[in-house]
């Protein structure tokens, strides 16, 4: 199929997928979700349905880098919605029953629901550097930069 | 914070992160200067949790994480901020022939390393470019290489 220049495109479609990146250099993911929660992180996922492609999934164990997402409003219903994965982020959860410093970078391990302290480097479980600090031990919105790479999910 | 399809946006802004594609495919990246910058050297883009300083630059230190490695397209002082390319032809990267690089083979940037160096004849883990041009002298010196655009480990030599 040769294209022309000024266009491409698919012969198919799935809903989800599309990729905007806002004025800051933000990047947002539109994907699926049965529920959602403003702020979880959630694994981007891939299924073969178009109706429920790209999709998402709780943090799970993973060797294998993938996208973090962040959902960008709580949802009771079934929908695509945009999630941020990349940039700086005033909504993403936290645990802080590890000690959050700002500057440390943050990682999501397997079950959780907010990201917890990584460490003070950079390792392969690092999704974002946290821009604020936060020490309580709800899960809470804050301030954090996302890098926007695919990570690996630890087991804790 | 609901996001209608028709745009997204963040509430709030690092000063640097954007990255910019020419007619050519070059994509350069907007950095915070974090020492005095060399044009043509290799440097790792890294983060902190200061929008004014994010993301910046670091010398290469051997780490088993992929980072993007940028070349550096000016000269800057500490605290400028100043553009990164991290993918496409490059004609200023500066490279050392300390041991002999051959065009097509790939270069890496290790350790403490100011400049990019042989890796293999084959892509590594490591690769950060692929010579276009042979160079086998021990200074550094700008050489034309094409950045492969795709994050990398930094090993330690």
């Amino acid at each position: 199929m040769a294209m022309p220049a000024e266009t491409v495109s698919s012969s198919t479609e799935s809903k989800g997928g599309e990729v905007k990146k806002d004025e800051h250099g933000s990047e947002f993911v539109r994907a699926y979700a049965a529920t959602a929660t403003r702020g979880t992180p959630l694994v981007l996922t891939l299924d073969g349905d178009e109706a429920t492609n790209p999709g998402t999934a709780a943090a799970a164990t993973s060797a294998v880098y993938q996208l973090i997402v962040f959902p960008t409003s709580t949802e009771t219903s079934a929908g695509f919605q945009w999630m941020q994965y990349k940039g700086d982020c005033d909504f993403a959860l936290c645990d802080g029953t590890a000690a959050i410093a700002k500057d440390k970078y943050l990682d999501v391990v397997d079950g959780e629901t907010a990201m917890t302290y990584d460490a003070a480097a950079r390792s392969v479980q690092s999704i974002a550097v946290a821009r604020e600090a936060y020490t309580g031990s709800a899960d809470a919105e804050t301030l954090v930069h996302l890098i926007g790479d695919r990570v690996n999910i630890a087991s804790s | 914070m609901a996001m209608p399809a028709e745009s997204v946006s963040s509430s709030t802004e690092s000063v640097g992160g954007e990255i910019r594609e020419d007619e050519h495919g070059k994509k350069f990246i907007r950095v915070y200067a974090a020492d005095t910058i060399t044009v043509g050297r290799p440097y790792v883009v890294t983060y902190d949790g200061d929008e004014a300083t994010n993301p910046k630059t670091a010398s290469p230190a051997t780490l088993a994480v992929y980072q993007y490695v940028g070349v550096a397209t000016e000269t800057a002082s500490s605290g400028d901020m100043t553009w990164l390319q991290i993918k496409g032809d490059c004609d200023f990267a500066l490279v050392t022939g300390d041991s002999d690089v051959a065009k097509d083979d790939f270069l890496e940037v290790t350790n403490t390393e100011t400049a990019m160096e042989v890796d293999a004849s084959t892509r590594s883990a490591n690769s950060v470019a692929i010579a276009r041009a042979a160079y086998t002298d021990t200074t550094d010196a700008a050489t034309l290489v094409s950045l492969i655009g795709d994050r990398v480990i930094v090993a330690a030599s």
